[in-house]
């Protein structure tokens, strides 16, 4: 087998269009995630009873299978009823005029809630007590502690994880090949099906993730550095 | 009649009684300061008065506000809170703020003053603790002696009619604590009415109206300061300010042994 450095950057120059689909369903899921998982971690912080242990389960449940299992899962439920019970609510769309993104997106959506709820979590833990106290003290409804002092706080603190969990739901997008999303790690096993040049294909593939990667974690340093004047003593 | 009356505050954690029925009354600018051992139920006294900890038995009248401990009603917590204001022991400002931020943040948000004139009356507050050139500072680029400041700023900025201090000095380094000191001290001559827990005797000796001492969940003595340190009644109020100042009040006892 001869290395065919070439066929690298020709394959680099298809799969590139697919950068935007990939981080379109990243960052939707990431916002979802982002979102569930703080509704998630602010139960569980203040132990609401019932959801609380609820969630704990779920959680649980979730955090132990892989993203694979969970998107599998996901298409046969789908797959499988969607059509039903879009009749019975009355919409007209079938199951074949979805966009299997959201399938995926509704995976790594999952997987993010998992993970930023006890990165959120976390890091509620490393705000002070008596600041709670304090915020009740002046008359602060325990919403306003919420968004005006817990969050706040909170984000600087959980902003390393948010960002490893974007660059792993980047690098997850490519088992939504499974669903039938042509993404970056789909379209170069479909450029090398021609020539069976799948070795330099997946370098390209590679190569791709690895740039989308490097550019996050520069702008989350960049990002870390602006949080932490406020945070950190200078 | 007096401006404000507290009546048998009971508070019990995990079966342990922890306050065996606190009264006590203030009048309008009196400023009383707790002493007691640790363990003696002081800042939990202090922290049922502004519901932070909720008693198990007692009431609290402030003015036109009357509190019963057990009833749950919101709007009358509520109504207490904002009469009543704390100064904790540390690290209570809001980390994510700047002072100025931090003073005005009640003021805002729970009272819905206008901005502009709550940054006004922040300014004011700062200037007052002596922390106008600190007001666009974080929390964490102040000392522990600034920080307490801010925070009697962000206290007085609600205008309460009772100010609370939880051992507002005991996190402190020694060399700070003269200057949150004389920034009570000048609260208590302006004539605010202030219940102050802490074990600075000298404060508690030249700025208190009346001292009480308490232990095991109860008043032991109260008195004027005079009274309390110079001729104290209570052999364990003795023994406390013995340990506390060396002065040896155990000296009867041993010729009693």
């Amino acid at each position: 087998m001869n290395f065919d450095i070439g066929f690298i950057f020709q394959v680099m120059g298809q799969i590139i269009r697919y950068v935007p689909i990939t981080i379109y369903m990243a960052v939707v899921s990431l916002i979802i995630g982002g979102m569930l998982g703080l509704v998630v971690a602010l139960v569980r912080y203040y132990k609401v009873p019932g959801l609380s242990q609820l969630f704990s389960i779920v959680i649980t449940i979730l955090k132990g299978v892989p993203l694979i299992l969970v998107f599998l899962v996901i298409f046969l439920i789908t797959s499988q009823n969607f059509n039903h019970f879009a009749k019975a609510v009355g919409w007209h769309i079938r199951y074949g005029d979805l966009p299997m993104s959201v399938l995926a997106i509704i995976g790594l959506s999952l997987m993010a809630t998992v993970g930023l709820s006890e990165a959120f979590r976390g890091a509620f833990e490393s705000v002070k007590q008596v600041q709670f106290d304090a915020a009740r003290s002046l008359g602060m409804t325990q919403l306003q502690t919420i968004r005006r002092v817990l969050i706040p706080q909170t984000m600087p603190v959980a902003l390393p994880m948010i960002i490893n969990m974007f660059i792993n739901l980047i690098k997850g997008t490519a088992i939504a090949s499974l669903v039938s999303v042509v993404e970056i790690f789909s379209a170069a096993t479909q450029a090398a099906s021609s020539n069976y040049k799948y070795f330099e294909a997946y370098i390209a593939a590679a190569l791709i993730y690895w740039m989308m990667t490097i550019v996050i974690e520069r702008g989350a340093v960049f990002l870390e550095v602006r949080m932490d004047k406020k945070i950190k003593r200078s | 009649m007096s401006f404000i009356e507290i009546k048998d505050v009971h508070k019990s954690f995990y079966q342990k009684e922890i306050l065996k029925g606190i009264d006590l009354t203030l009048h309008k600018g009196e400023v009383i300061v707790i002493l007691g051992p640790s363990g003696s139920g002081k800042t939990t006294f202090l922290r049922c008065l502004n519901t932070l900890e909720q008693a198990d038995k007692g009431q609290i009248k402030i003015n036109d506000v009357t509190k019963d401990f057990t009833k749950k009603d919101h709007r009358n917590t509520r109504d207490l809170i904002l009469k009543t204001a704390m100064v904790f022991q540390g690290h209570a400002l809001f980390n994510n703020m700047t002072v100025l931020q931090n003073v005005i943040e009640g003021l805002v948000r729970v009272k819905k003053t206008p901005h502009q004139e709550a940054v006004k009356i922040g300014l004011a507050m700062l200037e007052k603790v002596g922390l106008s050139d600190r007001a666009d500072y974080y929390p964490v680029q102040l000392s522990g002696g600034q920080q307490q400041r801010a925070g009697i700023a962000r206290a007085m900025a609600m205008k309460p009619e009772l100010l609370l201090f939880d051992e507002p000095t005991s996190a402190l380094d020694p060399e700070l604590v003269g200057e949150v000191l004389s920034a009570m001290k000048e609260l208590a001559q302006e004539g605010h009415t202030m219940i102050v827990v802490t074990h600075e005797m000298q404060f508690a000796y030249e700025v208190a109206d009346r001292v009480l001492y308490m232990e095991g969940g109860i008043v032991v003595e109260e008195g004027t300061p005079q009274a309390i340190f110079n001729t104290p009644q209570d052999e364990r109020t003795k023994k406390f300010l013995a340990r506390l100042s060396g002065k040896n009040f155990d000296d009867v006892e041993l010729v009693e042994v």
